[in-house]
This record gives C-alpha cells, structure tokens and sequence, in this order.
C-alpha cells in the first residue's frame, strides 16, 4: 500500500519535473537526459501497477488542489492498474526508443515543446486512468488530448502535419464536447460527479449514455468517428505515435469498459450495437489499410481494426451480462482486456519499427522501400514477429485474446435464446475470419513490399541498421508478444477476478484451455529438428546461390518487382464499392497498338466516410456559419436591438416560469 | 423432426437460393424446374397422406405442367433468343445469393412470428420456405438484367405463393389449383411472346437499357 | 494399447496418404484422358529424389525461405495429429476449432512472405493472388465448421466428429452442407482446378506453383509434402463431414470408420479428378464467384445449425 503510493509520487514527480526542465532546459539538455527521465518515470508507473494490483486505494486531495465543484478523486484498482501497467510498459521502450530516433529529426523539432508536451501527455494519461470522478477525468482527459495535440503538430515545418493536428484538435473537441455533455446530464441525474455513483446504459439514462458513448467512441476512433486517427498516427513522431496508437486509445476503450461494464444490468440494445459497431470497425479498418502504402497510415488504420475487436468483446460482455449469460460475458471482457493489452503491445512495437525504417531510409512510402532484410535483420525480425501477433497467428499473444472473442462469440451461439443474438454472433464469426484473412494480406504486404525483395529506391539501398538502442525497445515488446503468447493462459486467469467483478458471477477459473506453451515448444522444436537434419548445416552440398528466376530474359530491375498497390489490387478490386476504388490509366501513343510510348496506370482511392459524409457536413456547417455572420452587420443600432430582443425575451421566460 | 412436406419444401427454398447465385440463364431454369417439381410435389404428398387436397392425376399434371412443360417452353425461348448468361444489375451475382439466404433467415424470423406457434423449425418450415421462395424470386428479378430472367423470377415468386397457400389450407380446392395453374401458364406464354417482340425490337432483352418510358 | 496402435495407424496413414492421394488424383485424370500416366507412387519418389538433390537460392532470398519451409512443414504435421480428420485419430486437448483455423493462417502468411521474398513478379503475382482467395475462403471454412461444431455445442473438433451413436437423421443435412462447403473451399485452399490448375506452367495464371517458383531440392521437397498433406487433411475433413451424414441414416460400426474414413478421401480424390478432367480454369475475375458457392454451403449449414439449435 505505501510502496504503491510512494511509487506513485515518485512517477508523478518525475513527470512533473520533466515538464518543468523541458521548458527551462529543452534546447541545452541532451535528448537522453530526458529519455532518461522518461524512463525511470515509466519504471515508476510500471510497478506502481505491480505494486496496486492488490490494494484498492483511494486518495482525495485536500484543498490546495480543488476544482472548486468536485475534489481531485484519484482511485487505483485492479482495471486502473492494468491500463497503468500498459501505460508503463509502452512508455518505457518508447523512452529508449526515443534518443536514437530523434537524432533524424533535429532539424525538424523543437524540443523544449516537444518534451514538454511528452511529459504531460504521458502525466496526463496516467492520471486520466487514475481519476475516480467525472471532474478530475475531464480535467486530465483534456490536457492529455491538448499535449497530443501539440505533438501531432511536433514538426511544425510540414503542413501535413499542422493539418492532421487541426482534424486530431476537431476531432478531440467534439469528443470533449460529448463527454462534458454526457457527465453534466449525469451530474444533474444523480447529482454526484463519482463514477461509482452512475449507472449507465439503463433505460433511464439512454440519452446521455450514448453522448458518453459517442464523446468515448471518437477518441478510440471506433467507426464512424476514427477518421483523425490515419492523419494523427502518421504525421506524430514515432514515440509518440506508439503512445497514441497504444495506450491513448486504450485508455479511451478503458473508460467505456469502466463506465458500462461495471455497473450491473445494461439494456441488451447497448450490447448489440457496440458488437455491430465493432464488427463494422474492424472490417472497415483493415480493408483500409490494406490499400494504404505509407506504413505508418496502414498501422494507424489498423489500429481501427483493433480498437473494432476490442468493441466486439465490449459489446459481447454488455449482450451477455443483459441477458444472464455470465460465461459470454466474462469471455467478452476478458478478451477486450486482454486486447488492449496485446495491441497496445504489438502495435507501438510495429510502430517502432516503421519509425526505424523512416529513421533510416527517410521514407515510409512502401514503393521507395525494399529489400531491408538484409540491412536491418534485428527490425525485421522483430517486425514480423509483431505482425504475426497482430494477424493473431498462434502462439503469440494476439491469437490468444482473438481466440477468447472467437469463443465468446461461439459461447453466445450455443447459449442465447435470442434468435439476434445468435445471428449476429454467428455472422461476427464470419466478419472476422474475414478481418484475419485481410490482415494477413495486410501485413504480408507490408513485409514483402519493404524487407523483402530489392531495394525501389537508392534510399532503401543505402539503408543501415537501426542504433542499438532502438533494436533493444523492439526486441523487449516483440519478447513480451511471445512470452505473453505462450504464457496466456496464466495472464487470462490475472484477468479473472476483474471479469468476475464485472458480472458479478464467481471466477469461473480457467478461461484459455488451450495448451499453447506446449505447442509453442512443440512447434519450435519440430522446426529447429527439420532444419537441422532436413534442410541446415548437417549437407553436404551448401545451396548454389543464382539469380532469381527471370525467364532467360536477363537481370531483373528491382521495379520489376509488385508493388505495394498491385499487391493488393485483386482484393481491392473485390471491395470496390466500400473503397470507391478505381484504375485510372494513361496511354499516350496508343494508336501504335503494341507499342505505346508512355504508360501510366494509378490506383484511386477514396474514404467513403470523409466524402459521403464528413465533406457535406463540414461544407454544410460553413454554410451555416457565413449564414450566421449576417447578424454582425456592424451597426451599432442593429446590436442594441439585439440586447432589447434579448432583454424582453429574458423578463418574458422569467415571468412565465 | 421435419415432416416429408415441410422437408421437401425446404429443399425447394434451398434450390430457389441456389438458382439466385446462376449466372447461366439455362441452368438457372434447369433449377427452377428442380424448384418447381419439389414444390408441387408437396401437394403429391398432402393429396396421398391427408386426403386434403386433389386427386393424383390433378397433381401429376401439375407437376407435368409447371416443372417440365414451363421449363421446356422457357429453354427454347432462350435458345431462340441465343442468350448464355445474365451477369446481373446492382449487385454481384455470388453475393444476392448470400443476400438471399439472409433473407432466408429473416423469412424464418417472420414465419415463426407468423404463425406464433412457437420457436421450432418445423412448426415454420413451411412457411419459411414459402416467404423466402417469394423474395428469392424478387430478388432474382431485382438484380437480373435480362427480360427472361425476369421471367424466371416473377415464377420463382409464383411457387412461393402458391407454396404459401398450400402449406396454409394443407392442399387447395382443385378449381383454385386449375385456376392458379392456367393463370401462370397464360402468363408465361405472353410473357415469352413479349420477349420476343422486345428482341425484335430493341435487338437486346436488358430491361436496365429499357428506361426511355419514364415521363420527363 | 488400442491407443498405441490407432495413432501408428494415424501415424502410416500421415506418412504415405498424402502422397498415395496425390497419386490417385494424377493416375485417374490419366486414365480419364486416355493416358497411361505416372506411377501411382510417382510423388513420393518424386520427394525422395529432391531430398537428396542439392538446392540453388535466389541471391535475394533472406532468412524467411528456410523459416517458412520448416514453419510451413512443423506446423502442418502438427495439424495433422490435432485435426480429427480420421474418425480413428485419437483426441488431444488442442484441436480447436479457432487454433486451427489459425495455425492454418500463418501457414499461409510465412507462404506468402516466401514467395515475396526473391523479389520475383511470378511468385509476388502468386502471392497477391492467394492472398485474396484466402480472405474469401477462410469466412467459409470457418463457418462450415461452426456450424457443425454449434450442434454439438462444444468448439473442440474432436468432440465434434466423435461419431455418436443414435445421431437423428435430420442432421444429416447440416452435415451434408458442411461438408460440401469444406470440399469447396478446401479445392481453392489447396488450388485446384476451377480456380488455380495444378499442372500448368505458365507463370502468369499460376498461384500454388508460382509461390514454390524459387524453392529447389530439399525444400521444395518438404513443401510438396506439407501441400500434399495439408490436401488430405482437408479432403478428410470434409470427408468425416460425408461420413457423418452417412452415420446419421446407416449407423456403421467403428470398425467400418476406419476403412471408410479412408477410402472417402480417395473418393473424394477421384472426384477431383473428374472435376478437373470436365471443367476448365475459370478466369480469375470469375474465382470469386465459384468461392461464393463455397460460402453459401457453410451459410446454409450454419443456417440450419441455428435453426435447429435454437428449438433443441
């Protein structure tokens, strides 16, 4: 209990602290000197985590600190703990990341801000997980998005960046906006401002539910609000996009797991749209990112992709604890937990190494990369490691949470007497075999395309291993995504007394039945064996090594090879009408049939979203705003008869209440 | 467990959803014919076990009628029109196949609501069968391009409402049956006719090009 | 000491069934075409031969050409013991219906990797392409198995296909359904003939071929076998699918499930065969449409799994 506080003082002075030499010393101080700090920060969080996973402490501050309505409230339980953990872990391998993968960017940065801002977006989220009521949430919550914000905005010299920093800020305001809107009505309902106090989704408080709902869903960037993320993700630096992708979003998902799951009977509507939601999410997420070609964008897609499988299993836990079923529900938390925990794991290790190539090659785009695997061996050993957790191939971690949505989801089936439910979890069954087949597409995609193959580009030639430093981050999470793979089992059952708080049924013990250690030793046994006596150093003849097969016709050109768009055109093909995607083809000199001068043939590609809906409601918003700049028509008669106007219709609603 | 009808009619909205996945327009008859024969050889089944409905031979010619002599005449329309294949309007072929077996699932939501019964497939298959064998056919006629498909459609229909009827009363009056049975033959034979004169006219059968009716 | 002799029967049958099968396919297209044809042995001999052959590497290749070799062929071998796809195979704790699924999927992202790795268009074409009928297929693989795993209420296969006496007769269509759904599906996992031909040696259609373009001597061979036996796992698991429909209307003794059990997959060999010897290869803008005929059967199979779940 005390070491768990004190561990929690010491990060948050850390934090604090950085803040602080950030200002004063930003330009002086090495980037290691507040990599330093950073991790020590993130150490202290880490096993503040550890250290609270059993004691349930509240701590209210006395007056200094006080918002004047509500007190500072800071709780850390067992959900709090597990999102701090994350938030440590991630954080951590940024911190070493960080200081190697500055270096390319000192031109570009100002570091007193970019520090500063890092040191409290990092504070923030801690404290945002930490807070027990609705006041000091929306305090923490607003400084962690304006600190993200401001480091989406990092590298202040490109306008893409200052773009995607001006959609991140509308999209966080009109969160904010929600949210603010969801506690007020929930103030005014129960006149408490504790979380413990709520109770959400019922049929009397549907309205402001989905505001919370909707204010929630737009910093996870769950379908139809997750159009930021793909312009926010790219343009950040790569800690910190790893922080974004990996923790802030999940700390967004932890709120709605805190808020609706904890709280007893949910109306069973709430369940099935959060399934459908996600359903839709993870679908929408990944066909995107299939046909994106900057590797962070197709990260920052796939990011949607999870956050639509965490959703899935939120939503399992809503039908499920709705109608009586303790063991969906238990299965559908436990997955989501698990879930954020793994993406947060592999997708900031993923990022990481995106960040490592750019780092090295000065490129994301997949069409100047290629042929990395043998400059950068450690990256890509650890990027394809974090692949095929993120595709959930056994036995590595994402498979096992994949696993438990699966067997939620085929739990549901088998148990509900709802003909919907057991539809639409049999339809979610489908969707995500589908969601899997187009990630493996993905990401061997984004392999192939930049490790594998020849070098596109002279940058990609030129390309060298990232620093040490950097590979040491990367190899600590791709180590976590298999130990956590095999050791899955064990992790579940950390898991189940959360779950069981959440239904209110006892532990049902053991949710993962599968033996996965042993086949992970079985499976690296029989492959080490194989290629010792079949294929490895034990023949005789050492392989010859020949150009790649060329059909006689003579050295091939690296642009030769398929690109990352005509990879993924057949499937793209197949989902035309969601991508609104199309060939646009140039010939000149057509006429000569066999032997046209110049050909150009492009792949086009549109969100559907942002045209459809987004451009017309922008452009429809604007319309309304110039309507409205009619009023200031700059005479100073016209605004006195304004306050008369407002001035009767005052005294007349007075008079009548 | 599943009566022999209600088997059989089963089988019948199974081989309608098949026939919505057909780019050929042949073989797309071929299975309307399969369709047809199941579906009137359901009242074959109420005539020899309940005694409800028409006499044998009645249904025999029924089935002769419906399931060869339909078919028969439809395959040499399309033989004479030289048309192979029907590559569909709005939605791809494969896909109003699974749109139609959707719609399947959702003719078991209505028929189970319908007939308030209870929640057992056997109480609604019948009914399932005969509501999911009227939207495959509207379907089909909604996502087909060429005239003859329509055809197909509008009888896939047919079979259903008739299937509906015969499910709801266990086996009609013969009048009624003769009835329903000349009013589809007529039907199908100006149908053909009409065709062929759009044929002549437009030299192609796509109803999507047939759009020069609309008042503007 | 049952035990001990059902999985050396498992055991033989994982070691030459594959190859046996691959030579009935070939032997019976042979005679359907009015050839002699090979030997019907003529694939292990063909695996011995390249074993001890010496290999050439592409100098691009880099470490994924032998990880996904041994991968490839650890993982299969590893499927083979947990998929019940012989009623005589003795049940583990793993075979899952989702972990197979799943250990099926990284089979097939090391294959693609592989054959993006030499850089060559052939095998990145191959690539692209079996990537995509994989995300086609896979919805209708896995539904056609839940559909028979959510009428026995349990995911774990074993218990599934564990052949149960007194199995009413009307899940035999559930069972017929599923079974034609994996059949078709498992012809364009494994790509036969309407979709990929096993034979054809232009670069530009292939997919199967196309991704084993640049493996040569011994691991060409393990591959060849990894996909000869990922075709019997498949076609077995179809095949228990027929023999449960067959056990629901004529219930066999255990004794007639070994025999048959086996002697489905060489039917269902043969008809491959004839499949390939009356149909051509469809364009590959059509694949599509014959993959959807596959995911209708599991549909259908689901269908009625919840149909007939729900008033059980």
């Amino acid at each position: 209990m005390n070491t768990c506080i004190d561990l929690l003082r010491a990060a948050l002075v850390l934090g604090l602290s950085g803040c602080g030499l950030a200002v004063v010393y930003g330009h002086r101080f090495s980037q290691t000197f507040f990599s330093v700090i950073l991790l020590s920060g993130s150490v202290a969080l880490f096993f503040t985590a550890l250290s609270g996973w059993n004691v349930d402490f509240i701590w209210q501050a006395s007056l200094p600190i006080y918002f004047g309505v509500a007190p500072l409230l800071i709780r850390l339980d067992r959900l709090a703990a597990l999102f701090l953990g994350l938030l440590g872990a991630v954080t951590f391998c940024a911190a070493i990341f960080s200081p190697g993968y500055l270096k390319h960017l000192e031109q570009r940065l100002n570091f007193s801000l970019y520090w500063f801002s890092l040191f409290t977006f990092v504070t923030s989220m801690a404290l945002v997980v930490l807070a027990a009521n609705a006041l000091t949430f929306l305090v923490f919550w607003e400084t962690m998005s304006l600190s993200s914000a401001a480091l989406v905005a990092a590298d202040h010299t490109s306008s893409a960046a200052r773009r995607s920093a001006l959609i991140y800020l509308g999209a966080t305001r009109l969160a904010t906006a929600a949210l603010a809107g969801g506690f007020l009505w929930f103030h005014a309902h129960t006149g408490s401002w504790n979380f413990a106090d709520w109770h959400l989704a019922t049929a009397a408080t549907v309205i402001p539910s989905i505001l919370i709902l909707i204010g929630l869903s737009i910093k996870a960037g769950v379908w139809p609000f997750h159009i930021w993320l793909p312009y926010a993700h790219p343009s950040a630096p790569t800690p910190v996009s790893a922080l974004m992708s990996g923790v802030m979003i999940k700390i967004a998902l932890y709120a709605i797991i805190r808020l609706f799951l904890f709280h007893g009977e949910t109306l069973p509507a709430f369940g099935i749209t959060l399934l459908t939601i996600g359903l839709i999410s993870a679908f929408w997420g990944v066909l995107f990112a299939l046909v994106q070609h900057d590797l962070k964008r197709l990260l920052a897609y796939h990011s949607v992709e999870n956050v639509g499988i965490i959703v899935i299993g939120i939503g399992l836990a809503l039908y499920g604890q709705s109608q009586h079923l303790p063991a969906v529900a238990c299965l559908g938390i436990t997955a989501a937990l698990f879930h954020c925990v793994n993406h947060g794991l592999f997708k900031s290790l993923l990022f990481f190494g995106a960040g490592a190539i750019d780092a090295s090659a000065h490129t994301r785009d997949l069409s100047h990369l290629g042929g990395l695997a043998k400059a950068m061996p450690v990256t890509m050993l650890c990027f394809v490691t974090g692949s095929a957790a993120i595709c959930a191939l056994p036995p590595l971690n994402g498979f096992a949470s994949k696993w438990l949505i699966y067997q939620g989801l085929f739990t549901l089936a088998c148990q509900t007497h709802s003909r919907l439910g057991a539809g639409l979890s049999c339809a979610a069954v489908g969707v995500l075999a589908l969601v899997g087949g187009l990630a493996v597409a993905c990401f061997t995609k984004a392999i192939g395309v930049s490790f594998l193959g020849r070098p596109r580009s002279h940058e990609a030639e030129q390309c060298s291993e990232a620093a040490p430093a950097m590979l040491v981050a990367q190899a600590i999470l791709a180590a976590t995504c298999v130990v956590l793979g095999a050791l899955a089992p064990a992790f579940a059952s950390l898991l189940t007394p959360l779950s069981a708080a959440a239904t209110g049924s006892l532990a049902t013990g053991n949710l993962i039945t599968l033996p996965l250690l042993p086949l992970a030793i079985i499976l690296s046994g029989g492959a080490c064996l194989i290629y010792l006596f079949v294929l490895g150093p034990l023949r005789q003849t050492p392989p010859r090594v020949c150009r790649t097969w060329e059909c006689g016709f003579g050295q091939l050109s690296p642009r030769m090879q398929v690109t990352a768009t005509s990879f993924a055109h057949p499937i793209a093909r197949i989902f035309k009408p969601v991508l609104l995607y199309k060939t646009v083809s140039e010939i000149s000199g057509a006429h000569q049939r066999h032997f046209p001068e110049r050909i150009k043939a492009d792949a086009v590609m549109t969100s559907l979203l942002e045209s459809k809906v987004y451009l017309p409601l922008i452009a429809a918003v604007r319309r309304l705003g110039r309507q409205t700049t009619r009023l200031q028509a700059g005479s100073i008669h016209l605004y006195l008869l304004y306050m008369l106007i407002a001035a009767v219709a005052l005294l007349i609603i007075g008079a009548a209440t | 467990m599943l009566g022999l009808a209600e088997t059989l009619a089963t089988a019948a909205a199974i081989f309608g959803i098949f026939m919505s996945g057909c780019r050929h327009v042949r073989s797309a008859i071929y299975l309307y014919a399969v369709q047809t024969a199941l579906v009137a050889s359901i009242a074959f089944v109420y005539s020899a076990s309940e005694h409800t409905g028409p006499a044998l031979n009645i249904s025999l010619a029924v089935v002769l009628a419906k399931a060869v002599g339909i078919p028969f005449f439809l395959g040499w329309v399309v033989k004479r029109l030289d048309v192979r294949t029907d590559s569909g309007a709005f939605l791809p072929v494969p896909l109003s196949m699974h749109v139609s077996i959707a719609l399947f699932a959702t003719s078991y939501y209505l028929a189970s609501s319908l007939d308030g019964a209870a929640g057992t497939f056997s109480a609604a298959a019948g009914a399932t069968a005969s509501i999911s064998l009227v939207f495959t056919g509207l379907l089909f006629m909604m996502t087909r391009r060429l005239a003859i498909s329509q055809i197909i459609g509008f009888l896939t229909m047919e079979n259903g409402i008739y299937l509906l009827g015969l499910h709801e009363t266990r086996g009609m009056p013969v009048i009624v049956e003769m009835g329903v049975l000349l009013d589809v033959l007529a039907a199908v034979m100006i149908a053909g006719v009409i065709v062929f004169r759009i044929k002549k006219n437009f030299k192609h059968i796509d109803v999507t090009r047939l759009t020069g009716l609309n008042e503007q | 000491m049952s035990t001990i002799l059902l999985w050396l029967l498992t055991f033989s049958c994982l070691l030459f069934l594959p190859s046996l099968t691959i030579g009935i396919i070939r032997k019976t297209k042979a005679r359907l075409q009015n050839r002699v044809g090979a030997p019907l042995w003529q694939h292990l001999f063909d695996t011995i031969k390249l074993l001890r052959k010496s290999e050439t590497v592409s100098e691009n290749s880099s470490w994924i050409l032998r990880v996904n070799t041994v991968i490839n062929i650890s993982i299969m071998i590893t499927l083979a013991f947990l998929t019940p796809w012989l009623s005589f195979k003795p049940a583990t704790s793993a075979d899952d219906l989702f972990l197979l699924i799943y250990l099926f999927a990284a089979i097939r992202f090391f294959a693609i990797l592989s054959s993006l790795d030499p850089g060559s268009a052939f095998g990145a074409f191959g690539a692209s392409r079996e990537a995509t009928l994989s995300v086609l297929v896979e919805p209708a693989i896995i539904l056609a198995l839940s559909a028979v795993a959510l009428s026995a209420h349990t995911s774990n296969l074993s218990l599934v296909f564990a052949l149960t006496a007194n199995t009413p007769i009307s899940q035999a269509p559930l069972w017929l359904l599923a079974g034609a759904g994996l059949f078709l599906s498992s012809l364009v996992e494994l790509s036969r003939m309407p979709v990929d031909d096993p034979t054809t040696h232009l670069e530009l259609t292939m997919v199967h071929e196309a991704m084993m373009l640049e493996n040569s001597g011994p691991n060409l061979a393990l591959l060849e076998f990894s996909s000869a036996l990922r075709l019997v796992v498949l076609y077995g698991l179809s095949g228990q699918c027929f023999l449960h429909a067959l056990h629901c209307i004529w219930p066999f003794a255990s004794a007639a499930g070994i025999l048959l059990s086996i002697s489905i997959i060489f039917a269902l060999a043969v008809v491959t065969s004839l499949i390939e010897t009356v149909s051509v290869r469809l364009k590959w803008t059509r694949a599509p449409e014959f993959v959807a005929y596959g995911l209708t059967m599991s549909l259908l199979a689901l269908l009625v799994a919840l149909v007939t779940g729900v008033s059980s």
